[in-house]
């Protein structure tokens, strides 16, 4: 047969080939496209965390998304001595948690994927979120975006909260102090009636310079003050009321009303302090509190613990800052990921009302319910964790579900339905309705130039800053001399700090 | 006169001495003492500060909540494969460096000598370190633990010291009788150098069960994570949880409960503290054994 006659025959054999066939081969080259691929997600990991990777939660990203994650616990203690070994050795696995420092610090350097074109064309349910949270694009970098911050879907109002020894109040027959001054001498009082107390317990000096300077009205180093100006950064440590809050606690010092070891102490003495009967108050964590009075009521049966309201400053106002509504956190993707597409279609997923309800309850029907339109753990399964121990932790370790998990967009339903029941009317019901409550504000974005500026004026200020409020607040130096502090601290260019700040914020 | 017990009389001076001693002890291992006893008490009493002295509320359920975790088995297991692994490579590797080193009509002795002696005082950092590990496809494997620290050079030099007192005409002699430097190495030096290897060994294996820092810059799987890493993230988590007013710190809720921390401490380093009264003989030797030659 002649070879024309052959081609004739081949193309008629090919055309009467059914559309099928030629359908399923598109379908089997899609199909490889969409074949599974595993990706690596680097993260910290908590001592009372265990991640099983296994779960349904996890394994719901693969059937999907088709990706496989692997993840890559760090333990927490010395993930930023890992991350940073990672990074400059341009060895970042596919995905990594990175705090805002390290992003900042980096992002520019092309260790970290920029998402912009990818979010555009794969992530439209980030682009979603990205949409009803506009803090996001205070994460640019000369206007890219390197990385999918870590958001919360739910408005949750955590914050730090006083707590004081109310069986001794009761005792004493005081009220609960509503301002400082109170709080200063309702510490005197039951100092006087238990001389072998220490008063204001902490666990070390940021809970006085970040919490308490903040509620009495200054504020600890360059920080978002809402009520000055209608809102701007302020240099805190030069102000007229960060001298008189430094003279309260000065006081509170001298007269005993303060742990001597507050600059020294750590959590665990703070909490041996609190736990043994010779802390009076503290204003932290309230977590804390729980551990504290199970210590207490294991010698004495009545002691306890209670929150009260942040009490006012001399003027009158109440305020405190709210924990990270959003914690300061993104997850990366590392330049050499080589399924950067896939990788991001996956975050697109997680950011999807599906993904955030897997990742942070779990599997309908299994782990979590509908409850009055409400989506909700199931009761069932928190009370059988706790049986067992602490609920937050073994159901995140082992239904892999919620914060410290691989959950870039998260809600905080389990950590609401696991905490003590005073805590949770504290948190998520006085808190969330207190006007005195303040949000926390993201940065402002800053060029690479001021970056650097920054960094060169902190070195100085910072170093000034600790070690004048030890002095003031121990007496080793008298307030008469804060306003030499405060020359010094301008000449060290707090100013010129501010002025960064306000403007870049004043940008946005 | 022989069986004549003479009772020395005890001046001020031995008594002060005795005193003086004595106080160093009880301060050298009450720290220890303390863990111990918290370790083994009801974590209540432990957090209320009213363990000092006894144990309260006597308990073992700290000890069997940590037993009890896999990740602490396997980090166990973890912990005595590197050790074990690295430590013999360690002697074996050691011996045939110093060997060599210790003859003194080796070729090239000094300059070697000097290039070894370049790295006790100027090294790379943790870069360099971390890139020729990478390169040679060594990450999170159990070579990266134990191939980095192959020859610690200060060991190598006491080792090197005690073999440059054995008598040269040992090793001339086997020459003679047709040994090569193998031979003479492993059937002449090393049995006559018991001593020296007792000590390394000791100093080695303290190295292994002690050190972290290779095992978190190299290791990317939990499963291959040592002893000491598990510790540290138990005990100083809390001290990390850097605490800054705007950022909730969800490791406040990893923070473990006391007892689990001191428990922790007890099973990681019980190990060494058990072998170490009987390897005490070779640690002081250890330290004076590659100072005086001949």
């Amino acid at each position: 047969m002649k070879r024309s006659t052959l081609g004739l025959v081949f193309v008629a054999l090919l055309a009467c080939t059914p559309p099928a066939v030629w359908a399923s081969a598109a379908q089997e080259q899609a199909a490889s496209q969409m074949e599974d691929v595993e990706i690596t997600v680097m993260l910290p990991q908590g001592s009372n965390i265990e991640f099983h990777p296994e779960a349904a939660s996890y394994q719901a990203i693969t059937e999907a998304t088709g990706v496989i994650v692997n993840l890559q616990p760090i333990p927490s203690s010395d993930y930023g001595a890992k991350l940073n070994t990672l990074i400059a050795t341009n060895d970042v696995p596919d995905v990594a948690r990175v705090g805002y420092n390290s992003y900042y610090d980096f992002a520019a350097s092309g260790v970290f994927l920029a998402i912009d074109d990818l979010v555009a064309e794969h992530a439209p349910n980030f682009a979603a979120v990205r949409a009803v949270n506009p803090w996001i694009d205070r994460l640019r970098i000369e206007g890219t975006l390197y990385g999918f911050p870590w958001v919360s879907r739910d408005d949750v109002t955590k914050s730090p909260l006083p707590f004081i020894r109310m069986d001794l109040l009761e005792a004493q027959g005081l009220a609960e102090p509503s301002t400082f001054a109170e709080l200063r001498d309702t510490l005197a009082a039951l100092k006087g009636a238990y001389p072998d107390t220490v008063g204001y317990i902490t666990r070390g000096p940021n809970a006085l310079r970040n919490i308490l300077m903040y509620a009495m009205g200054s504020g600890w180093s360059l920080y978002f003050d809402p009520d000055v100006d209608g809102g701007r950064y302020v240099y805190g440590p030069a102000t007229e009321a960060y001298r008189r809050n430094l003279e309260y606690m000065a006081g509170l010092y001298r007269d005993g009303l303060l742990d001597p070891d507050y600059a020294v102490t750590n959590s665990q003495g703070w909490q041996e302090k609190g736990g043994s009967g010779k802390g009076l108050f503290a204003h932290d964590n309230p977590i804390f509190m729980d551990r504290m009075n199970r210590a207490l009521q294991s010698t004495m049966p009545d002691a306890r613990f209670g929150f009260i309201s942040v009490p006012a400053d001399d003027r009158g106002n109440r305020r405190y800052v709210l924990y990270d509504v959003h914690p300061k956190q993104i997850w990366v993707i590392g330049a050499n990921n080589p399924h950067a597409v896939r990788t991001v279609q996956m975050f697109n997923w997680l950011y999807s009302d599906e993904g955030a309800d897997t990742r942070s309850l779990g599997i309908e029907g299994e782990h979590w319910e509908v409850v009055d339109g409400e989506k909700r753990i199931k009761q069932s399964l928190i009370d059988e964790y706790r049986e067992r121990g602490d609920p937050y932790s073994l159901i995140q370790s082992e239904v892999g579900i919620a914060f410290s998990n691989f959950v870039p967009y998260y809600d905080n339903m389990l950590l609401k339905m696991t905490q003590i029941p005073l805590l949770q009317e504290w948190w998520f019901e006085r808190v969330a309705t207190d006007p005195a409550r303040d949000y926390p504000l993201i940065d402002p974005p800053l060029g690479a130039d001021e970056r650097e500026r920054i960094r060169e004026l902190r070195g100085t200020l910072s170093t000034l800053e600790q070690e004048s409020f030890d002095k003031f607040v121990t007496g080793a130096q008298p307030i008469s001399q804060f306003d030499d502090v405060a020359a010094q601290m301008r000449a060290a260019g707090y100013e010129e700090l501010e002025q960064i700040y306000n403007r870049a914020h004043a940008a946005q | 006169m022989s069986g004549l017990h003479v009772r020395r009389r005890l001046s001020l001076f031995d008594l002060t001495l005795y005193g003086v001693m004595f106080l160093l002890i009880v301060i050298t291992l009450y720290p220890l003492y303390y863990v111990t006893i918290n370790s083994l008490s009801d974590s209540r009493h432990v957090l209320s500060q009213s363990v000092n002295l006894y144990p309260r509320g006597f308990t073992l359920a700290s000890y069997r909540v940590v037993l009890a975790d896999p990740a602490m088995l396997r980090a166990y297991a973890n912990t005595i494969l590197y050790t074990l692994v690295g430590t013999l490579l360690n002697i074996v590797l050691t011996a045939m460096c110093a060997y060599p080193l210790s003859i003194p009509g080796f070729f090239g002795r000094k300059q070697f000598t000097m290039l070894i002696v370049f790295t006790m005082l100027f090294n790379g950092g943790i870069i360099p370190r971390y890139l020729v590990v990478r390169a040679l496809g060594m990450i999170d494997t159990l070579w990266a633990i134990v191939l980095p620290v192959a020859i610690l050079t200060w060991y190598m030099f006491i080792m090197r010291t005690y073999f440059r007192g054995i008598p040269d005409a040992l090793r001339e002699s086997a020459f003679i009788d047709g040994a090569n430097d193998v031979h003479i190495l492993f059937r002449v030096i090393l049995p006559l150098s018991a001593p020296v290897i007792g000590a390394l060994t000791v100093f080695y294996t303290v190295f292994h069960w002690n050190s972290f820092f290779n095992a978190l810059i190299y290791l990317n799987s939990a499963e291959r994570y040592p002893l000491q890493i598990l510790l540290r993230n138990v005990t100083i988590e809390d001290q990390m949880s850097g605490y800054v007013a705007d950022f909730f710190d969800e490791s406040d809720f990893a923070v473990a409960e006391q007892t689990i921390k001191y428990t922790v401490i007890m099973v990681s380093t019980l190990p060494i503290l058990t072998i170490y009264p009987f390897m005490q003989k070779h640690f002081a030797k250890g330290v004076t054994i590659g100072a005086v030659k001949g």
